[in-house]
């Protein structure tokens, strides 16, 4: 509502200290503290009046108006590798059904929700899967598949949340001699190559890369509440040695 | 917003009751429409948007489960992995000119049956063709005169790791060379943009919808979990 005088001079009436000083205290909280959205023109802002974004580069972050901006991206090199291995709990490469999650480390930020929000996340990047051996810890080959999907924690302490619209699949990029020992067939419903086979060994043969899946999702989180979340790549690992590289993520979030 | 003048008076003057009344009726005016010309640049932040009418709106069609939807369509169909949930996204909004709806879209590819990857009757260039397989978001929208679609874009890939006409996995004509492999549990992921350039009120966009075909009908296509996210960046 607009400003309102308290008090309005009249002709021939003394003038009250009190009351030019009323209208003026009047005013002053009006103007800073009871304009509300009723009393601005329609139409008459432009963008040069909205917020300026902000941008923090240690959190790689960019916090403007209506939500943020953030995410990592990582090339080729090998210090760009986020490494994942079957070997922190026996049987983990010989059990299809053992599910052992760990998070790959730097494949997603920390984000900071100052109020509700809806989050759209995409993400793009590569995961090798490595041939395993039969030495020691015996484990098998037989184009395992490591489940890989995005989660995250929320600093109230609740328990680690999958988000099951990135749900995505690495497999072990082995011989083509063996059969395969996973949950799910990277070959689909026909299975392998009718003729396989007669390929050289799992590393010295293109085919095996046949084997490679890029990875690439979007997924929405709505509605959800204030507080620090901490994203990260989570994967199933069934191989010995894998490792992702030239990953690409990006949150977007937008304020409610 | 005019600016509010006040008076100068000088030593002896005696003002008026509307002189003095003057500043402060001036600000009941301008106070009730206050506009660019009297606020700071950058004042707006995110406690000033209106809730009930954002800036930016969200739509979103997800299904995370792990149900199949299984096609060998050689036109587009849409996708349904439940049968009773499908692949679409109601808009029911008129944009503003120069309006912009960005959508992205983004699954899971399983169990493919890729039967014919490769068919050494078609001309040569063509003959890897039987490997394709697309998927293409379409809006419907109208303008007045009744419902219309159009393909907002069309997305490939390929069944198995080979390609063009020396590397095939499977053949109608001509033997199959195993140098390539099928590719099942891949992910798809695209996204697109639509400026509406027409002016604000004359056009309706109703929906979006998430579609597949193969380009063989002998190969079937398998999708488990997709999703559909649409954000209207109103102008």
């Amino acid at each position: 509502m607009a400003y309102v005088k308290p008090n309005t001079f009249v002709t021939s009436t003394a003038l009250n200290a009190s009351d030019i000083v009323g209208n003026d205290e009047a005013l002053k909280i009006f103007l800073n503290q009871q304009s509300l959205t009723a009393d601005l023109a329609v139409d008459a802002f432009d963008t040069q009046e909205i917020q300026l974004g902000e941008y923090q580069p240690i959190t790689n972050e960019y916090t403007f108006a209506t939500g943020i901006d953030t995410g990592k991206a990582v090339g080729t090199e090998k210090e760009d590798r986020a490494y994942f291995t079957s070997n922190i709990k026996k049987n983990r490469s010989t059990d299809p059904n053992l599910y052992i999650w760990t998070s790959s480390y730097h494949t997603g930020p920390h984000l900071t929700l100052e109020r509700t929000a809806d989050i759209l996340i995409t993400w793009g990047g590569t995961y090798i899967s490595n041939s395993n051996t039969n030495s020691s810890p015996a484990v098998g080959s037989g184009f395992w598949d490591s489940q890989v999907k995005l989660g995250y924690v929320v600093d109230d302490g609740s328990a680690l949340t999958f988000v099951e619209q990135s749900r995505s699949y690495s497999f072990e990029e082995c011989d083509m001699t063996n059969t395969v020992s996973g949950l799910v067939d990277p070959f689909g419903a026909m299975s392998k190559p009718s003729s396989a086979g007669d390929e050289t060994a799992a590393g010295t043969d293109p085919i095996t890369k046949g084997l490679r899946r890029w990875i690439g999702w979007s997924c929405i989180l709505r509605n959800m509440p204030a507080g620090t979340y901490k994203f990260s790549h989570y994967i199933n690992a069934k191989v010995v040695q894998g490792f992702t590289s030239a990953r690409n993520f990006k949150a977007e979030v937008f304020y409610k | 917003m005019p600016i509010v003048k006040t008076n100068l008076w000088e030593e002896g003057d005696v003002p008026t009751a509307a002189q003095l009344n003057a500043p402060y009726n001036d600000s009941q005016t301008a106070t009730a429409d206050i506009d660019a010309l009297n606020t700071r640049d950058n004042w707006i932040t995110v406690h000033h948007f209106n809730n009930a009418n954002p800036c930016n709106i969200l739509f979103d069609f997800v299904y995370d489960g792990t149900s199949d939807f299984q096609t060998s369509s050689t036109s587009y169909v849409l996708i349904d992995s439940t049968g009773v949930d499908p692949a679409k996204i109601d808009l029911n909004y008129s944009p503003n000119q120069y309006e912009v709806l960005r959508i992205e879209a983004s699954g899971l590819v399983d169990d493919i049956e890729a039967i014919n990857t490769y068919d050494n009757t078609l001309p040569a260039g063509q003959r890897g063709n039987p490997n394709y397989y697309a998927f293409q978001i379409l809006l419907y929208y109208n303008i007045g005169g009744g419902t219309l679609t159009t393909s907002l874009g069309e997305w490939g890939y390929s069944f198995t790791s080979a390609g063009g006409d020396g590397r095939y996995y499977t053949a109608v004509n001509g033997a199959p060379e195993n140098t390539g492999v099928p590719l099942a549990y891949q992910t798809f992921q695209f996204s697109t943009a639509l400026v509406n350039t027409s002016t604000a009120g004359s056009i309706t966009y109703e929906k979006l919808e998430l579609r597949c075909k193969v380009y063989d009908g002998a190969n079937t296509l398998s999708i488990t979990r997709n999703n559909m996210i649409a954000v209207r960046a109103r102008h």
